[in-house]
């Protein structure tokens, strides 16, 4: 069994977005509520969060953006840049706290106290770009991650893996132009789907062109897509780049029952996603998987999807690889 | 909606031996700007534009463009000498998005699609 950590404060349910949006803290109750009712909580190691340091932030994000935000905040603004971006006034204060826990939960698994981990944070990260709040996200948290992984640890390679539902446009903008973070995505094709980015043949660009591989998958072709997409277009990449760390964007929002998409994968389905991800860790990374929740929005299905992910990071399940 | 929907089926392709004089009356005679290059067993080798054989072209300002030397000149040069080679493909299940991007991007006028 592996050491796994978890991430979860109750301060991540501050962050509030008004009755009819669906980003809400119900989300993460059901997560929670899902892994803790599995009687997962004792195997896990829980991680606690601190306020990020705002170094960290401005590794990744304009100075301006990240006072507009504070500011946004501050003055009771209910929205920031677009109106899907909904806020109140603790939404700066829950995202800074966000950030921290994964920066917490980076230096556990350097220091090898856990293998890996799941950091079940609200809002998400992966659409906000240096100088943008975008779908719902303010911070872009794994690209964070990322940098400070570089930065404080020094790791020459990162990897991401991001099977949110929709494209990581964030992620992709600010990592395309570096050789030493692989971005891979597998998302519902962007001509049916936000943000309408993340098509095949993006593939980075300067030095960091074929530093970014994208999988947009058309609508209803469910599980047998997926495990082909990735087989075909993850797999030798990550072969070739061989990862020293693993980031995920864990998005649960592809699945059947969610009405944000229409991919149709399964519960099954994401099970095999985080086997082969948990698989190549082992691989290349010597375990090293960092898994942060980005969007998924079906209540009912939340708590199972959750409990499957963080058994699968301590337990393996069988070789899918 | 896919580009298999709006994709050209009946593709009228040249050979790579073909000289330039015949993928020109080619693309007159078909009124087409592009002509995917075969090998003898059908496979695509190759593109050619009506811009690349323009170019082949001696200018019609020159003294001695239409004269029989030149027109000589011309009918040994092979498409294969003046075609894009390996040229991009994309898969029918594009989208029309995908394939108007992708030309913005890569700046050519015209895929082949396997």
């Amino acid at each position: 069994m592996k050491k796994t950590g978890f991430l979860f404060d109750k301060r991540f349910l501050l962050h509030k977005t008004g009755p009819y949006h669906p980003e809400t803290p119900e989300r993460l109750e059901a997560i929670y509520k899902g892994i803790e009712e599995a009687g997962l909580l004792p195997k896990l190691t829980l991680i606690k969060t601190s306020r990020a340091d705002l170094k960290w932030i401005e590794t990744i994000h304009d100075k301006h953006y990240i006072d507009r935000f504070s500011d946004a905040c501050i003055s009771g603004y209910e929205t920031l840049d677009r109106s899907d971006n909904q806020m109140c006034g603790e939404t700066y204060e829950t995202a800074l706290l966000a950030v921290g826990g994964i920066l917490n939960t980076a230096n556990m698994v350097m220091e090898g106290k856990i293998d890996n981990a799941f950091c079940a944070v609200r809002p998400p990260g992966h659409h906000a770009k240096s100088d943008r709040a975008m779908g719902f996200c303010y911070f872009n948290n794994v690209a964070i991650a990322a940098r400070y992984l570089q930065i404080e640890w020094g790791v020459k390679r990162v990897g991401i893996i991001d099977f949110d539902v929709h494209h990581g446009n964030g992620t992709q903008h600010l990592f395309e132009h570096d050789p030493a973070v692989f971005y891979y995505s597998i998302h519902q094709h962007p001509s049916f789907a936000y943000p309408g980015t993340g098509r095949e043949f993006e593939e980075g660009n300067g030095d960091g062109l074929g530093f970014t591989k994208n999988s947009p998958i058309l609508p209803g072709q469910g599980d047998e897509a997926y495990e082909l997409s990735i087989k075909k277009d993850l797999l030798p990449e990550f072969k070739k780049f061989d990862p020293e760390v693993i980031i995920v964007s864990t998005g649960f929002d592809a699945h059947v029952d969610d009405k944000m998409s229409d991919v149709n994968l399964s519960t099954e389905g994401f099970s095999w996603i985080i086997k082969m991800i948990f698989n190549m860790a082992e691989r290349y990374a010597n375990g090293k998987l960092i898994s942060v929740l980005e969007g998924g929005y079906s209540l009912k299905h939340l708590p199972e999807l959750a409990k499957n992910h963080v058994e699968i990071l301590l337990n393996g399940g069988e070789n899918v690889y | 909606m896919f580009i298999s929907k709006s994709m050209t089926r009946d593709v009228v392709t040249i050979d790579k031996k073909a000289n330039i004089l015949g993928a020109t009356d080619k693309m007159i005679n078909r009124k087409i700007r592009h002509l995917p290059v075969v090998e003898h067993d059908n496979r695509l080798i190759g593109i050619v534009s009506d811009r690349d054989i323009r170019s082949a072209m001696p200018s019609i300002i020159s003294h001695d463009y239409n004269s029989k030397e030149e027109r000589e000149k011309l009918s040994k040069l092979k498409v294969a000498d003046i075609m894009t080679p390996d040229p991009i493909t994309i898969s029918p299940s594009y989208t029309l998005q995908d394939a108007l991007l992708l030309l913005q991007q890569t700046k050519v006028g015209a895929y082949c699609l396997l």
